[in-house]
């Protein structure tokens, strides 16, 4: 078995290292994430972070398709791409992530459907709010009561990786604590991000 | 109105609808100045104002002169449509980076540079107004071999819920409209429609028939732009003929 990771902040690409290191996975595994932050209004945004938000999209594009390559090659395996949550429920001051998050998604579904004859499961999990990211305010709409951990990631990436979800392709997989149903609850906790210009 | 002057376009269709309603039109796309004269006269004929703005809705710079060319000549913008798009059929794993960055910057990248700047122009002379964004099927429901395209019309469904909160406490709403298989110069080129077998086969996918006519997808537009649609906003209203109905 080998593991492979692109594209992950530092805190996130341990986890996940971490997670894969007591658990049997069967076949090679891809895992592909993109790092954004929050920013301003989409309508305030300035070209320069659009540009950087669609090279990042990009550069996770090209990552799923040398990864999926790879796979294919090794007799089949499974990429996991690790997408904001706010590819599901976008909220203000998420603009950026909501479109790249949406962007990779479906790709990464058109990937399952054209690998899987190859042996190449797909899979998105869509992830956050996480620590760090927002205040602890945000913690009002997930129902799990906190914020998400980098530990939870790695799990949710072994859990895909493993023998029972070898049926599972194409999947959005949340993995919030349940924010993506809950969100309207407080309103946006983004929106004080949103008021500078970028 | 971007991507506007193709004939059979899905963009002309909602222009001609617009028209209809009494909206002076200022006609974008990227080529065809031969086919935007046509349209031109043709919205002329019916009374209105219209004009011809060659730009490619990928270079911001051009976005931006063309909006402020608009306005000097035919008035303060109150709708933008958002149509311009391009199409590529391509197997995931031979996606090439020409073909990633010409839908990207053309679908995803024009349509925020359009509607970014319409709606600071809105925003900054406390216009309301309406913006429709054309997206697709593909938002619900990703086809095979067209990954990148089904990815940039993913992409606009979060600019337009993004945008749609944002500035609704500013007037403007701000939907996108799918159109399904529509008989349109961009589905020329599908490997899938290419003999008569394709497209009956195509055709017994979609309930209704038959594809949808370019002004349907303009009727769609004209209701979000109406007073009707005043407190409809981040939404997407398909028009494909039940297409993906249950495939979603």
């Amino acid at each position: 078995m080998a593991v492979s990771i692109h594209g992950l902040p530092a805190a996130l690409a341990t986890a996940v290292e971490d997670a894969f290191s007591d658990v049997a996975v069967a076949g090679n595994v891809a895992v592909v994430g993109v790092d954004l932050s929050n920013g301003p209004d989409l309508v305030l945004l300035q070209h320069a972070s659009w540009d950087d938000a669609i090279g990042a999209a990009r550069d996770a594009f090209f990552a799923m398709q040398r990864a999926a390559r790879s796979l294919a090659e090794g007799g089949g395996g499974c990429l996991i791409v690790l997408v904001p949550v706010h590819g599901l429920r976008t909220s203000r001051g998420c603009g950026v992530e909501a479109v790249v998050g949406s962007f990779l998604t479906t790709a990464a579904q058109v990937a399952a459907v054209e690998l899987g004859s190859l042996g190449v499961r797909v899979n998105v999990l869509a992830v956050g709010p996480l620590e760090g990211e927002v205040d602890a305010r945000t913690t009002d709409g997930v129902p799990i009561g906190r914020l998400a951990r980098p530990a939870d990631v790695g799990a949710a990436c072994a859990m895909l990786a493993s023998p029972q979800a070898g049926f599972v392709t194409g999947a959005v997989v949340p993995v919030d604590g349940g924010y993506a149903v809950t969100k309207a609850v407080g309103g946006s906790p983004f929106t004080d991000a949103s008021t500078a210009a970028q | 109105m971007t991507g506007a002057a193709r004939e059979r376009g899905i963009g002309r269709g909602i222009a001609e609808c617009l028209a209809d309603e009494g909206c002076d039109v200022a006609i974008n796309d990227v080529g065809a100045a031969d086919e935007a004269a046509a349209l031109v006269a043709e919205l002329q004929g019916l009374g209105r104002r219209a004009a011809f703005y060659p730009a490619d809705v990928s270079d911001r710079a051009a976005v931006d002169a063309m909006i402020e060319a608009v306005e000097a000549e035919l008035g303060p913008i109150d709708i933008v449509c958002s149509n311009a798009g391009v199409a590529d059929w391509q197997g995931f794993l031979d996606v090439t980076e020409e073909s990633f960055d010409r839908l990207v910057s053309v679908n995803l990248t024009g349509a925020f540079n359009v509607c970014q700047a319409a709606a600071r122009s809105m925003v900054d002379g406390g216009r309301p107004g309406k913006i429709v964004v054309t997206s697709s099927v593909h938002v619900q429901m990703p086809f095979g071999e067209m990954s990148v395209y089904g990815a940039t019309k993913a992409g606009l469904k979060g600019m337009v819920e993004t945008m749609a909160i944002e500035l609704a406490p500013h007037g403007i709403t701000v939907n996108h409209v799918g159109p399904g298989w529509v008989r349109s110069f961009i589905n020329d080129s599908s490997p899938s429609l290419q003999t008569d077998e394709e497209v009956a086969a195509t055709l017994e996918l979609i309930p209704a028939g038959r594809p949808a006519e370019p002004r349907e997808l303009g009727r769609a537009a004209v209701y979000l732009c109406s007073s009707d649609g005043d407190y409809v906003t981040g939404e997407y209203l398909r028009v494909d003929g039940g297409f993906v109905v249950g495939k979603y």
